[in-house]
């Protein structure tokens, strides 16, 4: 066997990992941008409102000039942060990261968040309190004179998709539940399978289970993501230290530590890095033991799921969510749907179902984040599919929401694929 | 994970590789770190348009002129023609019309008014000889800065034509091809749009040309409604880049791939590979992920994309895998028309499946290069970017098939 690498120092046989990209090599990406406009072209916010000038405009091209303060500023706060630019650049320009990096300046220089912000940005507190009285938070929430009261108060939309309290149902599930030996791999939950979406928690260490893992689950914790794409960097800073301490046992013990939400395992992989500038041993080795539950099972059991796979009779509607893009491993859920026998998949036209995190729920937001997703519940309309799959959480909320159909993360429909009952969420 | 095949790169002979690929019942995964050239594409499917600077009528009698190892050398009019065939016949080519006939290019109609042979275009792209002779209004949207029209116009007059120019507002607020086109995808009725544009429009009008901005999703539709609206004939003239016709030709490409379950990985930059004498059995990206891979086939789009990289004497390389590039003239010390035509023309040289040479002289077994990382040819002087790349990326899967077996 020859190996042929470019640079044998850092890369040494397969899956060699890469230095994290920091703030200072963020800003530094933008000389690569030839201002091709390829950005332009894709950036689902800027095809729906004029007020947003577009990645080109408000990443590199205005990043030249922030860094002698004289920049006309071009709106950062009204990108998404859903990261698509990046994805479509042809020269490697980290252009979400600059913009959020300018969106945390202008932060900064007005002295903090708005109240509606910092309210949403603390999923697992409100999932805390909800869970004390799920019945009663979930009808308070339901009720259209508190929300109007609350759009006053915090500027959160009275039409955002918000989850229903769950309690702790996933943790009073994994608190019985009895693991064999096996070989060890970490589930991090996040706050949204905690608080809101226990099926999807429960779908995920089944599967697993049934994989011979055995599972280790962190205590809930938020790895604070949208305080990071909101710009609050200086709230984020110590919780996400703190994320980094509780993953790194399993992480020192060489355990991958797979997730079920697209956008916390970005965080974890990625985003400390370039946002908080976290690139020593320790951050580094949470980060690369971190991996996408689909992009895990496709590289590591695929052939399972293509000899064991049960008939699932349904017609599903897969939109990929645009934060997946940023783990460079294209739409693993839908690689494995496709070797589920009987499932009949079509693929979501629409790059951004708009929500993108919690930039949906913001009202001020909320006319493009509508506008936004318009043409992908045009396409559930037109379709009618049982299902929408998706593996993002805020994305299923607002895709239910608005299209009516119910919408699952993949691994609920694996998990029945793998006649697994437990996470069940759906009659044959 | 493994796959039959994977595509690195996401220039049109990738798409065009991935695609036939995936017809022959292969998986393939297309990984490319970003979007490719298409979107600074006219659209037009351009297969030799100059020769020596003079204009060609029949490409595929030209290129024998072409050097030996020419794109079109290694394959041959034969396999020329059948890979341009296969592209007319699949959805890729749908709305693509022949003007001159299945072997004569036609004369196409830019921005800045040059006539660029063509071999085919979509059929709401003006085309030379449809328009002249007729009362024309060329129309632009104030401000569009990607269109002058002014210089399209002042063209036709010199060549004895009735042209006016017209400049109208854009709907919506802003300027740039892709949100006008936006627009246009999403307004309510187009019909009536166009209807209140005839308020301005000369009444002799023959053929209304318009930027290529008329939508990139519907559109047809949007030309139709207008055609209805204006009593006159709608066509379009491609833009300066970004460019609608090629992001619609990547759109088309893109759902294509979906449709026949292909894999697209975004993201990916090549970092590394194993290889196991000469055959190629895996490549790591640059986030560290691995793909096991049975062939590959490099369309990563040469300079211009990145493909193949330039250092400050000069000197070029081939950074995914590592292959040698050939470079017959020098970069420096020659004037910038020179200099241009030597980037082009430096790149890989292969044999007559694109395989490359491996360490002296026996080819790569299960390694494809397609596309503007080809050596010997140049897209820009040529007038044949989307011939090559068909032509290289139908060959280059045809190569890759029959070496899987079956």
């Amino acid at each position: 066997m020859t190996t042929t690498h470019l640079d044998r120092d850092s890369h040494e046989g397969r899956g060699f990992s890469v230095p994290l990209m920091t703030p200072a090599m963020v800003r530094q990406s933008m000389d690569n941008c030839t201002k091709c406009n390829v950005c332009q072209v894709h950036c689902p916010v800027a095809g729906v409102t004029d007020a947003f000038a577009g990645p080109k405009y408000a990443g590199p091209q205005a990043e030249r000039f922030r860094i002698i303060d004289a920049v006309d500023e071009t709106a950062p706060m009204l990108c998404s942060g859903c990261g698509i630019c990046t994805s479509v650049c042809p020269n490697d320009v980290a252009i979400t990261d600059i913009i959020t990096l300018a969106k945390a300046d202008q932060v900064d220089r007005a002295g903090g968040i708005g109240l509606g912000q910092r309210l949403l940005n603390r999923p697992e507190l409100i999932g805390r309190l909800g869970s004390l009285a799920p019945w009663l938070a979930n009808g308070v929430l339901a009720n259209s004179l508190f929300r109007q009261i609350a759009v006053a108060v915090t500027g959160v939309s009275r039409d955002a998709p918000l989850p229903r309290f769950a309690g702790q149902r996933f943790r009073r599930w994994l608190k019985h539940l009895s693991q064999r030996e096996g070989p060890q791999i970490t589930y991090f939950s996040g706050c949204a399978v905690d608080h809101y979406d226990p099926d999807v928690g429960i779908a995920a260490v089944s599967v697993l289970n049934s994989l011979g893992y055995k599972v280790t689950v962190p205590p809930d914790a938020c790895c604070s993501l949208p305080m990071l794409s909101s710009g609050d960097f200086e709230t984020a800073r110590p919780r996400a230290r703190k994320m980094i301490e509780l993953l790194t046992p399993s992480a020192g013990a060489g355990q991958t530590i797979v997730g079920t939400s697209t956008s916390c395992t970005l965080t974890l992989k990625s985003k400390y890095a370039a946002y908080l500038g976290f690139d020593d041993r320790q951050a580094s080795e949470v980060a690369h033991a971190v991996s996408d539950i689909c992009g895990y099972l496709l590289e590591h059991h695929a052939d399972t799921f293509a000899k064991a796979s049960a008939r699932v009779p349904k017609r599903v509607l897969y939109h990929g969510p645009c934060q997946l893009r940023g783990h460079h491993i294209g739409q693993p859920a839908l690689e494995l749907l496709r070797l589920v026998p009987g499932i009949t998949i079509e693929l979501s036209q629409a790059s951004c179902c708009g929500v993108a995190g919690t930039y949906g729920y913001d009202q001020e937001k909320r006319p493009i984040a509508v506008d936004v997703g318009r043409s992908l519940i045009e396409q559930i309309a037109d379709s009618r599919p049982d299902l929408v799959i998706c593996d993002s959480e805020t994305c299923r909320w607002n895709i239910e929401q608005a299209s009516g159909v119910p919408c699952l993360h993949p691994i609920q429909v694996l998990a029945q694929a793998m006649e697994l009952t437990s996470g069940k969420v759906f009659q044959d | 994970m493994n796959y039959d095949v994977v595509v690195i790169g996401t220039e049109l002979d990738g798409w065009v590789a991935a695609a036939r690929l995936l017809e022959l019942g292969r998986s393939v995964c297309i990984a490319a770190p970003g979007e490719g050239s298409l979107h600074y594409a006219p659209g037009g499917l351009h297969v030799l348009g100059h020769l020596q600077g003079q204009p060609v009528t029949e490409p595929y009698a030209g290129i024998s002129a072409l050097h030996d190892h020419h794109p079109y050398r290694l394959a041959g009019a034969d396999r020329m023609h059948a890979a341009l065939s296969w592209f007319d016949n699949s959805p890729l080519g749908a709305g693509f019309t022949y003007r001159g006939g299945q072997r004569c290019n036609s004369l196409a109609v830019t921005s800045a008014g040059l006539q660029l042979p063509v071999l085919s275009s979509c059929d709401h792209q003006a085309g030379v000889e449809q328009v002249q002779g007729n009362v024309m209004t060329v129309l632009n949207f104030s401000g569009h800065r990607d269109f002058p029209s002014g210089l399209l116009a002042a063209e036709f007059i010199r060549n004895g034509e009735r042209v006016t120019a017209i400049a109208v507002d854009p709907p919506g607020a802003r300027t740039d091809s892709v949100t006008i086109a936006n627009a246009f995808d999403t307004m309510d009725d187009p019909g009536a749009w166009f209807g209140d544009l005839s308020a301005v429009l000369p009444g002799d009008t023959d053929v209304l040309l318009v930027p290529a901005v008329l939508g990139s999703k519907r559109h047809r539709d949007v030309i139709a409604a207008a055609t209805r609206a204006l009593d006159c004939t709608v066509l379009e003239v491609p833009t300066l880049p970004p460019c609608l016709p090629g992001i619609r030709l990547r759109n088309a490409c893109e759902r294509y791939i979906h449709e026949q379950a292909g894999t697209l990985r975004r993201g990916f930059r090549v970092a590394g590979m194993d290889a196991d004498q000469d055959r190629v059995r895996s490549v790591t990206g640059s986030t560290g992920q691995t793909i096991d891979v049975s062939a590959v086939i490099l369309a990563t789009g040469g300079v211009l994309m990145g493909g193949l990289e330039v250092d400050s004497h000069g000197k070029i390389t081939e950074p995914a895998m590592g292959l040698d590039a050939c470079q017959t003239q020098p970069l420096s010390k020659v004037g910038a028309e020179q200099a241009v035509d030597a980037l082009h023309r430096a790149g890989i040289e292969t044999d007559e499946d694109f395989r490359p040479r491996h360490s002296g002289s026996r080819p790569w077994q299960n390694l494809h290069v397609t596309g503007r990382n080809l050596a010997h040819w140049n897209p820009g002087a040529e007038i044949s970017a989307e011939g090559v790349a068909i032509v290289s990326g139908w060959l280059a899967a045809e190569a890759a098939h029959r070496e899987l077996g079956s």
